[in-house]
Protein backbone atom coordinates (compact mmCIF):
# COMPACT_ATOMS: atom_id res chain seq x y z
CA UNK A 1 0.00 0.00 0.00
CA UNK A 2 2.81 2.27 0.82
CA UNK A 3 3.50 1.96 -3.35
CA UNK A 4 0.32 2.58 -3.69
CA UNK A 5 0.98 6.27 -2.04
CA UNK A 6 3.48 6.51 -3.75
CA UNK A 7 2.08 6.34 -7.18
CA UNK A 8 -0.34 8.85 -5.95
CA UNK A 9 2.65 10.53 -4.74
CA UNK A 10 4.59 10.39 -8.14
CA UNK A 11 0.97 11.12 -9.89
CA UNK A 12 0.53 14.75 -8.02
CA UNK A 13 3.74 15.41 -8.57
CA UNK A 14 3.88 15.22 -11.96
CA UNK A 15 0.54 16.77 -12.66
CA UNK A 16 2.34 20.04 -10.36
CA UNK A 17 5.25 19.39 -12.78
CA UNK A 18 2.83 19.64 -15.91
CA UNK A 19 0.93 22.94 -14.55
CA UNK A 20 4.05 24.45 -13.73
CA UNK A 21 5.64 23.77 -17.25
CA UNK A 22 2.15 25.15 -19.44
CA UNK A 23 2.85 27.93 -16.65
CA UNK A 24 6.19 28.77 -18.29
CA UNK A 25 5.10 28.31 -21.53
CA UNK A 26 2.10 30.87 -21.34
CA UNK A 27 3.73 33.46 -19.94
CA UNK A 28 6.25 33.09 -22.77
CA UNK A 29 4.75 35.97 -24.92
CA UNK A 30 5.94 38.77 -22.45
CA UNK A 31 9.33 39.32 -23.68
CA UNK A 32 11.89 41.56 -22.22
CA UNK A 33 11.18 44.86 -23.97
CA UNK A 34 7.83 44.75 -24.76
CA UNK A 35 5.24 47.74 -23.07
CA UNK A 36 4.16 46.09 -19.53
CA UNK A 37 1.00 47.69 -18.68
CA UNK A 38 1.96 50.75 -16.72
CA UNK A 39 3.89 51.75 -19.73
CA UNK A 40 0.70 50.91 -21.73
CA UNK A 41 -1.60 53.37 -19.89
CA UNK A 42 0.93 56.16 -18.96
CA UNK A 43 -1.25 58.32 -21.01
CA UNK A 44 -4.13 56.75 -20.55
CA UNK A 45 -6.90 59.52 -20.78
CA UNK A 46 -8.34 60.97 -17.14
CA UNK A 47 -12.02 62.38 -17.35
CA UNK A 48 -12.44 66.12 -16.47
CA UNK A 49 -13.64 66.82 -13.16
CA UNK A 50 -16.76 68.33 -14.17
CA UNK A 51 -17.50 64.32 -15.46
CA UNK A 52 -17.55 62.98 -12.37
CA UNK A 53 -20.86 63.84 -10.92
CA UNK A 54 -21.64 64.57 -7.38
CA UNK A 55 -23.22 61.59 -5.85
CA UNK A 56 -22.76 58.96 -8.80
CA UNK A 57 -21.24 55.56 -9.29
CA UNK A 58 -17.94 57.61 -10.72
CA UNK A 59 -17.66 59.28 -7.65
CA UNK A 60 -18.03 56.78 -5.15
CA UNK A 61 -15.39 54.87 -6.61
CA UNK A 62 -13.33 57.54 -7.01
CA UNK A 63 -13.68 58.15 -3.51
CA UNK A 64 -12.73 55.25 -2.74
CA UNK A 65 -9.59 54.72 -4.72
CA UNK A 66 -9.91 51.72 -6.13
CA UNK A 67 -12.20 50.30 -8.86
CA UNK A 68 -13.44 46.66 -8.16
CA UNK A 69 -13.67 44.54 -11.54
CA UNK A 70 -15.45 41.48 -11.54
CA UNK A 71 -13.35 38.94 -13.80
CA UNK A 72 -11.45 35.98 -14.44
CA UNK A 73 -7.99 34.97 -13.02
CA UNK A 74 -7.43 32.10 -15.48
CA UNK A 75 -8.41 33.28 -18.77
CA UNK A 76 -5.27 33.51 -21.57
CA UNK A 77 -4.57 36.44 -23.35
CA UNK A 78 -7.96 38.00 -21.14
CA UNK A 79 -7.67 37.72 -17.93
CA UNK A 80 -4.83 35.43 -16.65
CA UNK A 81 -3.04 36.27 -13.16
CA UNK A 82 0.86 35.89 -13.87
CA UNK A 83 1.97 33.25 -11.15
CA UNK A 84 5.49 35.51 -10.84
CA UNK A 85 4.11 39.14 -10.44
CA UNK A 86 1.22 38.30 -9.23
CA UNK A 87 -0.62 41.04 -11.98
CA UNK A 88 -3.35 40.00 -14.07
CA UNK A 89 -2.29 40.47 -17.47
CA UNK A 90 -4.60 40.17 -20.72
CA UNK A 91 -6.82 42.34 -22.96
CA UNK A 92 -10.12 42.74 -20.55
CA UNK A 93 -7.50 43.23 -17.36
CA UNK A 94 -5.86 46.04 -19.19
CA UNK A 95 -9.17 47.77 -20.37
CA UNK A 96 -10.54 47.53 -16.12
CA UNK A 97 -7.04 49.21 -15.88
CA UNK A 98 -7.41 52.07 -18.54
CA UNK A 99 -11.30 52.80 -17.13
CA UNK A 100 -9.92 52.97 -12.86
CA UNK A 101 -7.35 55.39 -14.14
CA UNK A 102 -10.08 57.40 -16.12
CA UNK A 103 -11.99 57.44 -13.26
CA UNK A 104 -9.28 57.41 -9.99
CA UNK A 105 -6.19 58.91 -12.02
CA UNK A 106 -4.24 56.06 -11.24
CA UNK A 107 -5.01 52.39 -12.53
CA UNK A 108 -6.09 50.74 -9.32
CA UNK A 109 -8.75 47.85 -10.03
CA UNK A 110 -9.20 44.91 -7.44
CA UNK A 111 -10.38 42.01 -9.47
CA UNK A 112 -12.91 39.95 -7.67
CA UNK A 113 -13.27 36.49 -9.56
CA UNK A 114 -16.27 36.63 -10.78
CA UNK A 115 -17.97 33.11 -12.67
CA UNK A 116 -20.54 33.37 -14.87
CA UNK A 117 -22.90 31.88 -12.28
CA UNK A 118 -22.10 35.01 -9.77
CA UNK A 119 -21.39 38.35 -12.18
CA UNK A 120 -25.64 39.26 -12.39
CA UNK A 121 -25.49 38.85 -8.54
CA UNK A 122 -22.56 40.52 -8.02
CA UNK A 123 -23.74 43.72 -10.60
CA UNK A 124 -27.05 43.42 -9.01
CA UNK A 125 -25.37 43.44 -4.79
CA UNK A 126 -23.10 46.43 -5.74
CA UNK A 127 -20.18 43.90 -4.57
CA UNK A 128 -18.56 44.87 -7.98
CA UNK A 129 -18.66 47.62 -9.88
CA UNK A 130 -18.16 46.45 -13.45
CA UNK A 131 -17.51 43.55 -15.46
CA UNK A 132 -15.09 42.56 -17.60
CA UNK A 133 -15.26 38.91 -18.72
CA UNK A 134 -15.60 37.59 -22.05
CA UNK A 135 -19.66 38.98 -20.65
CA UNK A 136 -21.57 38.21 -24.77
CA UNK A 137 -24.75 40.73 -24.89
CA UNK A 138 -27.90 39.29 -24.85
CA UNK A 139 -31.12 40.51 -24.19
CA UNK A 140 -32.01 38.10 -22.06
CA UNK A 141 -28.77 39.22 -20.24
CA UNK A 142 -29.64 42.81 -20.50
CA UNK A 143 -32.81 42.51 -18.45
CA UNK A 144 -30.37 41.83 -15.82
CA UNK A 145 -27.68 43.95 -16.02
CA UNK A 146 -27.15 46.90 -18.04
CA UNK A 147 -24.11 46.57 -20.84
CA UNK A 148 -21.76 49.31 -22.07
CA UNK A 149 -19.76 49.25 -25.11
CA UNK A 150 -19.69 46.55 -27.02
CA UNK A 151 -15.67 47.08 -26.64
CA UNK A 152 -15.25 43.93 -28.08
CA UNK A 153 -16.22 41.03 -31.00
CA UNK A 154 -15.04 37.61 -30.99
CA UNK A 155 -16.27 34.64 -32.61
CA UNK A 156 -16.36 30.69 -31.61
CA UNK A 157 -13.71 28.62 -34.15
CA UNK A 158 -13.97 25.04 -33.86
CA UNK A 159 -10.17 22.98 -33.26
CA UNK A 160 -9.68 19.15 -33.83
CA UNK A 161 -6.77 17.14 -33.18
CA UNK A 162 -4.26 17.31 -36.69
CA UNK A 163 -5.49 14.37 -38.46
CA UNK A 164 -8.87 14.35 -38.37
CA UNK A 165 -10.90 14.66 -41.19
CA UNK A 166 -14.32 15.49 -42.15
CA UNK A 167 -15.13 18.00 -39.88
CA UNK A 168 -14.70 21.81 -41.23
CA UNK A 169 -18.10 23.50 -40.32
CA UNK A 170 -20.39 23.56 -37.09
CA UNK A 171 -23.15 21.46 -39.13
CA UNK A 172 -20.41 18.29 -39.31
CA UNK A 173 -20.24 17.94 -35.63
CA UNK A 174 -24.03 16.64 -35.32
CA UNK A 175 -23.88 13.13 -33.94
CA UNK A 176 -20.32 13.27 -32.20
CA UNK A 177 -18.88 14.34 -29.23
CA UNK A 178 -17.50 18.02 -28.58
CA UNK A 179 -15.61 19.65 -25.85
CA UNK A 180 -16.71 22.84 -24.84
CA UNK A 181 -15.71 25.30 -21.69
CA UNK A 182 -18.02 25.15 -18.99
CA UNK A 183 -20.24 28.64 -19.12
CA UNK A 184 -18.66 29.43 -21.94
CA UNK A 185 -21.21 30.47 -25.16
CA UNK A 186 -19.93 27.71 -26.46
CA UNK A 187 -22.86 25.46 -25.52
CA UNK A 188 -25.47 27.22 -26.83
CA UNK A 189 -23.77 27.94 -30.07
CA UNK A 190 -22.89 23.94 -30.67
CA UNK A 191 -26.63 23.39 -29.22
CA UNK A 192 -27.92 25.90 -32.22
CA UNK A 193 -25.58 25.14 -34.66
CA UNK A 194 -25.35 21.19 -34.64
CA UNK A 195 -28.09 20.40 -32.18
CA UNK A 196 -27.35 16.33 -32.54
CA UNK A 197 -23.77 16.88 -30.92
CA UNK A 198 -23.09 16.20 -27.51
CA UNK A 199 -21.66 18.06 -25.56
CA UNK A 200 -18.77 17.42 -22.48
CA UNK A 201 -17.90 20.99 -20.35
CA UNK A 202 -14.60 21.13 -18.30
CA UNK A 203 -13.44 23.92 -16.69
CA UNK A 204 -10.74 25.58 -17.97
CA UNK A 205 -8.48 25.74 -21.09
CA UNK A 206 -6.08 23.65 -20.71
CA UNK A 207 -8.48 20.72 -19.72
CA UNK A 208 -10.48 20.92 -22.96
CA UNK A 209 -6.90 20.91 -24.69
CA UNK A 210 -5.68 17.60 -22.63
CA UNK A 211 -9.56 16.09 -23.11
CA UNK A 212 -9.40 17.14 -27.19
CA UNK A 213 -5.60 15.43 -27.53
CA UNK A 214 -6.93 12.27 -25.07
CA UNK A 215 -10.06 11.46 -27.46
CA UNK A 216 -12.45 12.74 -25.27
CA UNK A 217 -14.14 14.56 -28.21
CA UNK A 218 -13.72 14.65 -31.47
CA UNK A 219 -13.80 18.79 -31.81
CA UNK A 220 -13.35 21.96 -29.39
CA UNK A 221 -15.35 24.79 -29.68
CA UNK A 222 -13.82 27.74 -28.10
CA UNK A 223 -12.83 31.70 -29.15
CA UNK A 224 -11.31 32.13 -31.57
CA UNK A 225 -8.51 33.73 -30.34
CA UNK A 226 -8.15 31.05 -27.45
CA UNK A 227 -7.89 28.45 -30.21
CA UNK A 228 -5.20 30.21 -32.14
CA UNK A 229 -2.94 30.55 -28.73
CA UNK A 230 -3.33 26.84 -28.19
CA UNK A 231 -2.80 25.56 -31.73
CA UNK A 232 0.49 28.04 -31.62
CA UNK A 233 1.20 25.95 -28.65
CA UNK A 234 0.31 22.99 -29.22
CA UNK A 235 1.56 21.71 -32.74
CA UNK A 236 -0.89 18.70 -32.64
CA UNK A 237 -4.39 20.65 -32.94
CA UNK A 238 -5.38 23.04 -35.17
CA UNK A 239 -7.67 25.63 -36.43
CA UNK A 240 -10.22 24.46 -39.06
CA UNK A 241 -12.57 26.90 -40.84
CA UNK A 242 -13.89 30.60 -40.02
CA UNK A 243 -15.27 31.63 -36.83
CA UNK A 244 -19.17 30.70 -36.90
CA UNK A 245 -20.47 33.06 -34.44
CA UNK A 246 -20.20 36.43 -33.81
CA UNK A 247 -20.24 37.74 -29.84
CA UNK A 248 -19.92 41.31 -28.74
CA UNK A 249 -18.36 41.56 -25.21
CA UNK A 250 -19.89 44.25 -23.37
CA UNK A 251 -18.66 45.76 -19.67
CA UNK A 252 -21.79 44.84 -17.27
CA UNK A 253 -22.86 47.43 -15.25
CA UNK A 254 -25.37 47.63 -12.94
CA UNK A 255 -28.86 47.49 -14.27
CA UNK A 256 -30.88 50.16 -14.71
CA UNK A 257 -27.17 52.84 -13.80
CA UNK A 258 -27.60 55.00 -16.91
CA UNK A 259 -25.67 57.82 -16.03
CA UNK A 260 -22.63 55.54 -15.19
CA UNK A 261 -23.12 53.53 -18.68
CA UNK A 262 -22.51 56.86 -20.54
CA UNK A 263 -19.96 57.79 -18.54
CA UNK A 264 -18.13 54.39 -19.52
CA UNK A 265 -19.18 54.80 -23.34
CA UNK A 266 -17.62 58.04 -23.10
CA UNK A 267 -14.47 56.72 -22.01
CA UNK A 268 -14.52 53.74 -24.12
CA UNK A 269 -14.91 55.83 -27.79
CA UNK A 270 -11.95 57.93 -25.92
CA UNK A 271 -9.85 54.93 -25.64
CA UNK A 272 -10.96 54.37 -29.40
CA UNK A 273 -10.29 57.31 -30.68
CA UNK A 274 -6.82 57.88 -28.96
CA UNK A 275 -5.58 54.19 -30.34
CA UNK A 276 -5.01 53.32 -26.53
CA UNK A 277 -7.47 50.46 -27.27
CA UNK A 278 -5.57 49.09 -29.99
CA UNK A 279 -2.55 49.36 -27.82
CA UNK A 280 -4.21 47.25 -25.83
CA UNK A 281 -4.96 44.66 -28.06
CA UNK A 282 -1.83 44.48 -30.00
CA UNK A 283 -0.13 43.86 -25.96
CA UNK A 284 -2.24 41.08 -25.39
CA UNK A 285 -4.38 39.21 -28.33
CA UNK A 286 -2.39 40.89 -30.83
CA UNK A 287 1.06 38.80 -29.80
CA UNK A 288 -0.52 35.74 -31.07
CA UNK A 289 -3.34 36.87 -33.79
CA UNK A 290 -1.53 38.02 -36.86
CA UNK A 291 -1.57 41.53 -38.36
CA UNK A 292 -2.93 45.20 -37.31
CA UNK A 293 -6.06 45.69 -34.22
CA UNK A 294 -9.18 44.97 -35.84
CA UNK A 295 -12.15 48.08 -35.82
CA UNK A 296 -13.69 47.90 -32.46
CA UNK A 297 -17.25 47.05 -32.36
CA UNK A 298 -19.71 50.20 -33.05
CA UNK A 299 -20.99 51.11 -29.64
CA UNK A 300 -24.56 50.38 -28.97
CA UNK A 301 -24.78 48.47 -31.99
CA UNK A 302 -25.97 45.30 -30.82
CA UNK A 303 -29.68 44.46 -29.17
CA UNK A 304 -28.92 44.76 -25.71
CA UNK A 305 -26.19 47.30 -25.34
CA UNK B 1 -39.40 31.25 -11.81
CA UNK B 2 -39.82 30.90 -15.44
CA UNK B 3 -36.29 30.51 -15.69
CA UNK B 4 -36.75 27.04 -13.88
CA UNK B 5 -39.62 26.02 -15.39
CA UNK B 6 -38.56 26.51 -18.63
CA UNK B 7 -36.08 24.20 -18.48
CA UNK B 8 -37.44 21.17 -17.00
CA UNK B 9 -36.02 18.65 -19.11
CA UNK B 10 -32.62 20.13 -18.66
CA UNK B 11 -33.15 20.05 -14.99
CA UNK B 12 -34.52 16.47 -15.27
CA UNK B 13 -31.83 15.08 -17.58
CA UNK B 14 -29.44 16.19 -14.63
CA UNK B 15 -31.31 15.11 -11.81
CA UNK B 16 -31.38 11.66 -13.48
CA UNK B 17 -27.42 11.69 -13.78
CA UNK B 18 -26.95 12.60 -10.10
CA UNK B 19 -29.46 9.67 -9.14
CA UNK B 20 -27.35 7.03 -11.00
CA UNK B 21 -23.94 8.64 -9.82
CA UNK B 22 -25.50 8.44 -6.24
CA UNK B 23 -26.79 4.99 -6.47
CA UNK B 24 -23.99 3.41 -8.24
CA UNK B 25 -21.28 5.01 -6.43
CA UNK B 26 -22.96 3.98 -2.92
CA UNK B 27 -23.22 0.79 -4.08
CA UNK B 28 -19.58 0.31 -4.62
CA UNK B 29 -18.46 2.32 -1.91
CA UNK B 30 -20.80 -0.12 0.15
CA UNK B 31 -19.47 -2.90 -0.87
CA UNK B 32 -15.97 -1.78 -1.37
CA UNK B 33 -16.23 -0.32 2.49
CA UNK B 34 -17.49 -3.82 3.84
CA UNK B 35 -14.17 -5.70 2.44
CA UNK B 36 -11.91 -2.88 4.19
CA UNK B 37 -13.72 -2.74 7.71
CA UNK B 38 -13.58 -6.95 7.17
CA UNK B 39 -9.65 -5.98 6.75
CA UNK B 40 -8.99 -3.96 9.53
CA UNK B 41 -10.93 -6.43 12.36
CA UNK B 42 -9.29 -9.17 10.50
CA UNK B 43 -6.52 -11.06 12.80
CA UNK B 44 -3.99 -10.83 9.74
CA UNK B 45 -1.86 -8.02 10.47
CA UNK B 46 -0.85 -7.59 6.41
CA UNK B 47 -4.61 -7.19 5.92
CA UNK B 48 -5.21 -4.90 8.87
CA UNK B 49 -1.98 -2.42 7.64
CA UNK B 50 -3.31 -2.74 4.22
CA UNK B 51 -7.18 -1.50 4.99
CA UNK B 52 -5.60 1.47 7.34
CA UNK B 53 -3.52 2.43 4.70
CA UNK B 54 -6.82 2.79 2.52
CA UNK B 55 -8.32 4.61 4.67
CA UNK B 56 -5.86 7.49 5.22
CA UNK B 57 -5.02 7.40 1.53
CA UNK B 58 -8.71 8.34 0.87
CA UNK B 59 -9.76 10.49 3.81
CA UNK B 60 -6.38 12.64 3.36
CA UNK B 61 -6.97 13.20 -0.60
CA UNK B 62 -9.24 15.33 -1.94
CA UNK B 63 -12.09 14.30 -4.16
CA UNK B 64 -12.20 16.98 -6.80
CA UNK B 65 -7.93 16.03 -7.11
CA UNK B 66 -8.79 12.36 -7.56
CA UNK B 67 -11.61 12.85 -9.96
CA UNK B 68 -8.98 15.17 -11.74
CA UNK B 69 -6.34 12.67 -12.01
CA UNK B 70 -8.09 9.31 -13.17
CA UNK B 71 -10.19 11.82 -15.61
CA UNK B 72 -6.81 13.07 -17.38
CA UNK B 73 -3.82 11.04 -15.65
CA UNK B 74 -5.09 7.81 -16.30
CA UNK B 75 -5.70 7.91 -19.95
CA UNK B 76 -1.68 8.89 -20.44
CA UNK B 77 -1.02 5.20 -19.44
CA UNK B 78 -3.29 3.95 -21.48
CA UNK B 79 -6.29 3.28 -19.10
CA UNK B 80 -9.48 5.50 -20.60
CA UNK B 81 -13.39 4.96 -19.68
CA UNK B 82 -16.21 7.21 -19.85
CA UNK B 83 -16.40 9.90 -18.08
CA UNK B 84 -19.10 8.62 -15.98
CA UNK B 85 -17.70 5.22 -15.30
CA UNK B 86 -15.07 6.86 -14.22
CA UNK B 87 -16.66 9.06 -11.93
CA UNK B 88 -18.75 6.39 -10.37
CA UNK B 89 -15.34 4.44 -9.81
CA UNK B 90 -13.39 7.24 -8.36
CA UNK B 91 -16.65 8.70 -5.80
CA UNK B 92 -16.79 4.85 -4.67
CA UNK B 93 -13.72 4.23 -3.96
CA UNK B 94 -13.19 7.40 -2.14
CA UNK B 95 -16.42 6.91 -0.48
CA UNK B 96 -15.45 3.26 1.01
CA UNK B 97 -13.35 5.04 3.24
CA UNK B 98 -15.76 6.75 5.46
CA UNK B 99 -18.17 3.69 5.07
CA UNK B 100 -15.44 1.76 6.23
CA UNK B 101 -14.79 4.00 9.00
CA UNK B 102 -18.47 4.46 10.11
CA UNK B 103 -18.99 0.22 9.86
CA UNK B 104 -15.48 -0.13 11.88
CA UNK B 105 -17.07 2.14 14.53
CA UNK B 106 -20.08 0.01 14.38
CA UNK B 107 -17.91 -3.64 14.99
CA UNK B 108 -16.13 -2.27 17.69
CA UNK B 109 -19.80 -0.98 19.78
CA UNK B 110 -20.31 -4.78 19.36
CA UNK B 111 -18.51 -6.48 22.51
CA UNK B 112 -15.61 -8.80 22.49
CA UNK B 113 -17.24 -11.40 24.10
CA UNK B 114 -19.92 -11.49 21.39
CA UNK B 115 -16.97 -12.48 18.50
CA UNK B 116 -14.57 -14.62 21.23
CA UNK B 117 -18.31 -16.91 21.91
CA UNK B 118 -18.66 -17.09 18.00
CA UNK B 119 -15.33 -18.34 17.87
CA UNK B 120 -15.68 -20.47 20.75
CA UNK B 121 -18.53 -22.13 18.98
CA UNK B 122 -16.36 -23.24 16.26
CA UNK B 123 -17.13 -20.21 13.84
CA UNK B 124 -14.67 -18.96 11.69
CA UNK B 125 -13.85 -15.68 11.35
CA UNK B 126 -15.66 -14.99 8.14
CA UNK B 127 -18.61 -16.60 9.56
CA UNK B 128 -18.60 -14.98 12.98
CA UNK B 129 -18.09 -11.74 11.23
CA UNK B 130 -21.44 -12.59 8.77
CA UNK B 131 -23.61 -14.14 10.96
CA UNK B 132 -22.86 -12.47 14.70
CA UNK B 133 -20.77 -9.47 14.66
CA UNK B 134 -22.10 -7.65 11.00
CA UNK B 135 -25.68 -8.17 12.09
CA UNK B 136 -25.48 -6.45 14.83
CA UNK B 137 -23.06 -3.77 14.27
CA UNK B 138 -24.80 -2.55 10.75
CA UNK B 139 -27.66 -1.79 13.16
CA UNK B 140 -25.90 0.63 14.86
CA UNK B 141 -24.63 2.40 12.58
CA UNK B 142 -27.84 3.17 10.71
CA UNK B 143 -27.45 7.18 10.85
CA UNK B 144 -23.72 7.09 10.34
CA UNK B 145 -24.17 5.31 6.67
CA UNK B 146 -27.19 7.85 6.32
CA UNK B 147 -24.89 11.18 6.86
CA UNK B 148 -22.96 9.17 4.41
CA UNK B 149 -25.13 8.62 1.66
CA UNK B 150 -26.07 12.43 2.58
CA UNK B 151 -22.42 13.59 1.59
CA UNK B 152 -21.52 11.21 -1.25
CA UNK B 153 -24.72 12.75 -2.73
CA UNK B 154 -23.61 16.07 -2.05
CA UNK B 155 -19.97 15.41 -3.77
CA UNK B 156 -21.52 13.75 -6.63
CA UNK B 157 -21.66 17.24 -7.98
CA UNK B 158 -17.29 17.43 -8.14
CA UNK B 159 -18.08 15.37 -11.14
CA UNK B 160 -19.58 18.46 -12.82
CA UNK B 161 -15.85 19.68 -13.26
CA UNK B 162 -14.61 16.59 -15.00
CA UNK B 163 -17.36 16.76 -18.16
CA UNK B 164 -20.06 14.38 -16.55
CA UNK B 165 -23.87 17.02 -16.70
CA UNK B 166 -25.24 16.33 -13.63
CA UNK B 167 -27.91 18.01 -11.68
CA UNK B 168 -24.53 21.04 -11.33
CA UNK B 169 -23.72 21.14 -14.59
CA UNK B 170 -27.25 21.36 -16.00
CA UNK B 171 -28.10 24.73 -13.27
CA UNK B 172 -24.52 25.84 -15.23
CA UNK B 173 -26.16 25.52 -18.80
CA UNK B 174 -29.46 27.02 -18.11
CA UNK B 175 -27.80 29.95 -16.58
CA UNK B 176 -25.64 30.29 -18.89
CA UNK B 177 -28.65 30.92 -21.40
CA UNK B 178 -31.19 32.18 -18.63
CA UNK B 179 -28.47 34.57 -16.50
CA UNK B 180 -30.90 34.08 -13.36
CA UNK B 181 -28.67 32.34 -11.09
CA UNK B 182 -30.49 32.84 -7.63
CA UNK B 183 -34.05 31.10 -8.85
CA UNK B 184 -31.69 28.46 -10.61
CA UNK B 185 -29.54 27.22 -8.24
CA UNK B 186 -32.05 27.32 -5.18
CA UNK B 187 -33.98 25.10 -8.04
CA UNK B 188 -31.38 22.98 -7.83
CA UNK B 189 -30.15 23.12 -3.99
CA UNK B 190 -33.85 22.28 -3.95
CA UNK B 191 -33.70 19.36 -5.85
CA UNK B 192 -30.21 18.35 -3.78
CA UNK B 193 -32.19 18.96 -0.60
CA UNK B 194 -34.72 16.61 -1.65
CA UNK B 195 -32.49 13.65 -2.30
CA UNK B 196 -31.30 14.26 0.98
CA UNK B 197 -34.50 14.41 2.91
CA UNK B 198 -35.27 11.30 1.43
CA UNK B 199 -32.40 9.57 3.22
CA UNK B 200 -32.83 11.29 6.30
CA UNK B 201 -36.25 9.43 6.23
CA UNK B 202 -35.24 6.66 5.42
CA UNK B 203 -32.36 5.89 7.35
CA UNK B 204 -34.57 7.47 10.34
CA UNK B 205 -37.55 4.59 9.75
CA UNK B 206 -34.45 1.77 9.22
CA UNK B 207 -33.24 2.89 12.67
CA UNK B 208 -36.68 2.59 14.37
CA UNK B 209 -37.07 -0.19 12.94
CA UNK B 210 -34.16 -2.22 13.16
CA UNK B 211 -31.68 -0.01 15.84
CA UNK B 212 -30.98 -1.59 19.01
CA UNK B 213 -31.33 -0.63 22.31
CA UNK B 214 -28.73 -1.62 24.78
Amino acid sequence: MVSLKRVAAVAAVSMIGLSACSGTDSAAPAVPGEPKAGDLLADAPVAAAADILPGSTMEKIKKRGELIVGGSLDAPLLSQQNPVSGEVEGFDADMGKALAKYIIGEPKVKIVNSASETREALLANGTVDVVFQTYTITPERAEQVSFAGPYYSSGLSIAVKKDTTGITKPEDLNGKTVIAGANTPAIPAIKKAAPQAKIVTFGSDPECVQALKQDRGVAYVQDETLLVADAQKDPSIQVVGKPFTSDPYGIGLKHGDDQFKKFVNDWLTKTQGSGLWQRIWKNSLGTVVQGEAPAPPQIGSVPGS
Amino acid sequence: MSAVLDHLPEFWEGLLVTLQLTAASFAGAAAVGLVITAMRVSPVGVLRAIGTAYVETFQNLPLLVLLVLAVFGLPEIGIKAGLLTTAVVVIALYEAAYIAEALRSGVNAVSAGQGEAARALGLSFGQSLRHVVLPQALRTVIQPLGNVFIALTMNTSLAAAVGVVDLTAAANRVNLAEAQPIPIFVGAGLAYALIAACAGFVTGRLERRLGMVR
